[in-house]
């Protein structure tokens, strides 16, 4: 198969931020200060009411699109990874589709992915492109998981923040930003209860028992319609599954942790990425951590880790780096790429 | 380990002074022992005992107690 280049990636993020002052001042009796300490987050963008993912979906499109002359006229299909649609019906992807000025003979779909978005999104790509289905895919990952969380739930409303990234994948390679090589991704529905908004699809529909607050065994307050996180059991599955997951997908490839210059993970937190980067015994100084000023960004957040180290300066030409994403599903994935 | 030692453990990951913890404090008592308090000691736990994550009472746990109790079940403890 010929080489599958990443061309270029832009982000979009609300223009307003919630800190952790602000929660502090709204709710006296959270320690935020400790709540920072450990997550490493000090901001959240935060969407307005009217502000949807495929808005700032729609803002990095363009601004891609304005940054790299002539690809708006290439994309031939566009993924939309998203758990926040705009409707139930139809696909957001048709939607954005017509508002990014595309025509109509491209391809366009959601998919609904979380943490492991990103990962899922390169591979579907790779393979359109690989199999000549499509020769330029606009990857679109966006959420708004505040519109979820119930304002008085502490354990998820310091940790997430809403944003959407568009990556542009060809098979051109003029001044890519990075080569794509090989992908392995996993799956356990054991896990799905670990993170869900219980209420609104068609197994619970909306009701107004769904929408009743309860407080649950950590003392949050939540209803069905709301996201409910058990945060134990995601950082248990985290710290087993992907060490050995990742093990096995460089031993897959001949290669070894000494072997990757970076690593960049789903930036779901500085203790999650801390903790794993210790259970795969990779050095931290080879581990992405941007979370500082974001939060969690659900599937925008490797995309735009990735836009934002590059910006830095942090990756040199040949540096080759790992991508791995996991969470919510349970699902997860890795692939390995090299910087051009 | 012994329990004493586990003790010692849980107070370093929950960032506690010297004495702060002891076996009949919970959730309930102990400030620091918010969500991400308990993940400190969850990755404690994986680290010192390689668990797989699997172990529903091992996830849950919401007292020294309880853990004292359950990792003694899994002969990881000992008096």
């Amino acid at each position: 198969m010929s080489s599958i280049f990443v061309k270029g990636i832009e982000y979009a993020i609300p223009g307003a931020s919630e800190t952790n002052d602000d929660l502090q001042r709204e709710f006296p009796d959270w320690r935020m200060s400790e709540v920072y300490s450990k997550s490493g987050i000090w901001s959240r963008p935060i969407a307005k009411t009217s502000e949807t993912a495929s808005d700032l979906s729609c803002i990095a499109a363009l601004d891609l699109f304005e940054k790299q002359p002539g690809a708006k006229d290439e994309v031939d299909y566009i993924l939309n990874c998203t758990q926040s649609p705009d409707y139930p019906i139809p696909t957001t992807a048709c939607i954005l589709q017509d508002r990014l000025g595309l025509g109509t003979s491209i391809g366009a779909l959601d998919f609904n992915l979380g943490c492991s978005g990103y990962i899922y999104g390169l591979q579907l790509a790779t393979a359109l492109i690989g199999t000549r289905q499509a020769e330029s895919v606009l990857l679109l990952t966006g959420d708004t998981y505040s519109k979820y969380i119930n304002r008085q739930d502490r354990t998820v409303r310091s940790l997430f923040g809403d944003g959407a990234a568009a990556t542009l994948v060809s098979a051109t390679g003029t001044e890519p930003m990075f080569e794509l090589g090989n992908f392995a991704v996993g799956t356990d529905g054991r896990g799905a209860g670990s993170l869900i908004v219980p209420s609104g699809g068609h197994r619970t529909p909306k009701g107004p028992e769904t929408s009743t607050e309860f407080q649950d065994a950590a003392g949050c307050t939540r209803s069905q319609e709301n996201l409910a996180m058990d945060g134990p059991a995601i950082f248990a599955f985290v710290l087993s599954a992907i060490p050995k997951f990742l093990n096995e997908f460089l031993a897959n490839e001949g290669l070894k942790v000494d072997d990757i210059d970076h690593f960049v993970f789903h930036q779901a937190n500085k203790m999650m990425l801390e903790n794993l980067a210790r259970a795969c015994r990779i050095p931290l100084s080879k581990v992405v951590i941007d979370v500082h000023d974001l939060g969690n960004l659900v599937s925008a957040s490797i995309p735009v880790a990735l836009k934002r180290s590059a910006e830095s300066g942090r990756f040199l030409s040949g540096d080759r780096i790992v991508l791995c994403g996991f969470g919510v599903g349970l699902s997860w994935g890795a692939c390995i790429c090299s910087w051009k | 380990m012994t329990r004493n030692e586990l003790l010692e453990q849980m107070r370093i990951s929950l960032g506690l002074p010297e004495g702060g913890l002891t076996i009949k404090d919970s959730q309930e008592t102990i400030d620091e022992w918010d969500s991400l308090g308990h993940l400190a000691l969850v990755a404690m736990l994986h680290e010192k005992f390689a668990l797989d994550g699997s172990d529903e009472e091992l996830r849950s746990f919401r007292s020294v107690e309880a853990l004292f109790i359950r990792l003694t079940d899994l002969g990881l403890i000992e008096d």
